[in-house]
């Protein structure tokens, strides 16, 4: 009759330098992790935590000085402006406002700087300022603000659009969100 | 098994890991010590207190104040924060009303301008066009050894600089006009 030696529990034959990793090991490797991360997120601008924002539909109005009245009066409510780059989109139309464009000039009468509406030129065009209201979904998120595709759109900020008769650079002039 | 075999199995296994998890733990704590201790000691370590930075802004548009409220958090241009917008009531002895706004003291735009015969005048632009506003914001900020302010230690500002900060709404370009302890 064969006697078997039963193998003693714990006991391994030839098996002395595993690595072996125990409960206790992975507690303190996840504490140490959470705590590199944690200082990454509070002493660095990167942020592991950050969230994407949060969409939400505003409306922007953007002004442009000195545009000629043709291309004023080609857009219309309704049109899709583009940005700089001329394939995203930064919002439809939603109201556009044509006034004659004024110049600030001194007037030794008053004392002061009054306006002056920019007379036409030789072909009887008379330059306008151009106000479009657009409305788009945008990305908020607190530290950057608004942004549509990438673009950041903010009260004094430049906007560059693009629409079919017309492009050109004006300011912000105005951000409302659309409740 | 005998007494030799059972100490030998009892006896603490000290692996690689273990050893990578004790130098990771005792960086942490030489980290704690210096950043509390002999950073300060080499002056390193400048102790940061709540300054309020008064700046003016020159040539805006009369509506812009209307995007801006008491507590909106200022960004600089790269993203470092440089503080929280004051109401005029912190840095102003004018209410509201008087102001023109919650946190600017507004007033019409000026320009030195030619009149026409040689000499400069200081004009302004009608009223409800554009404006120039003083305003201010709190933050927490040191003076180096080289006396030069740092905001959070990690922008430099100086009285005289213009710099653009931001908000969630608005954009500025503002120029530094003061810089002074809150108490």
């Amino acid at each position: 009759m064969q006697y078997i030696k039963p193998k003693k529990r714990g006991h391994d034959d030839g098996d002395a330098r595993s690595v072996r990793i125990n409960i206790v090991d992975i507690a303190l490797i996840i504490v140490l992790v959470f705590l590199v991360l944690v200082a990454i997120e509070y002493f660095t601008s990167f942020s592991f935590f950050g969230n994407a924002g949060s969409s939400q539909t505003i409306e922007y109005t953007v002004e442009f000085d000195g545009v000629s009245s043709a291309m004023a009066n080609s857009i219309a409510v309704g049109d899709t402006a583009l940005g700089s780059v001329g394939t995203q989109s930064l919002g439809t139309v939603s109201s556009v406002k044509i006034e004659p464009q004024v110049k600030y000039i001194y007037d030794p009468a008053s004392g002061g700087i009054v306006q002056r509406a920019l007379p036409a030129d030789a072909a009887g065009n008379t330059p306008v300022k151009l106000c479009v209201t657009l409305q788009v979904k945008a990305t908020y998120k607190a530290g950057a603000g608004y942004t549509v595709n990438g673009n950041r759109i903010s009260v004094g900020s430049p906007v560059n659009l693009s629409f079919d008769g017309f492009s050109g650079g004006g300011s912000c002039v105005s951000i409302y969100g659309v409740y | 098994m005998n007494e030799q075999q059972k100490i030998s199995a009892r006896r603490v296994r000290f692996n690689l890991l273990d050893g990578v998890i004790v130098l990771l733990v005792v960086l942490c704590i030489v980290g704690i010590v210096f950043r509390y201790s002999i950073m300060d000691s080499l002056g390193l370590g400048d102790e940061m207190a709540e300054y309020r930075v008064k700046f003016s802004v020159t040539g805006i548009d009369s509506t812009l104040p209307n995007y801006l409220g008491e507590g909106n958090t200022l960004y600089f241009a790269d993203g470092v924060k440089a503080g929280k917008l004051c109401g005029i009531s912190e840095f102003s002895l004018l209410n509201e009303a008087a102001a023109g706004s919650t946190t600017l003291v507004c007033r019409t735009a000026s320009v030195y301008i030619d009149d026409g015969n040689g000499s400069l005048v200081l004009a302004s632009y009608p009223s409800q066009t554009k404006i120039d506003a003083e305003g201010a914001f709190n933050c927490n900020g040191t003076y180096g050894d080289d006396s030069r302010f740092s905001i959070e230690g990690e922008k430099f500002v100086s009285v005289g600089q213009s710099v653009t900060v931001y908000t969630d709404t608005v954009t500025l370009n503002i120029t530094i006009t003061e810089i002074v302890p809150i108490n």
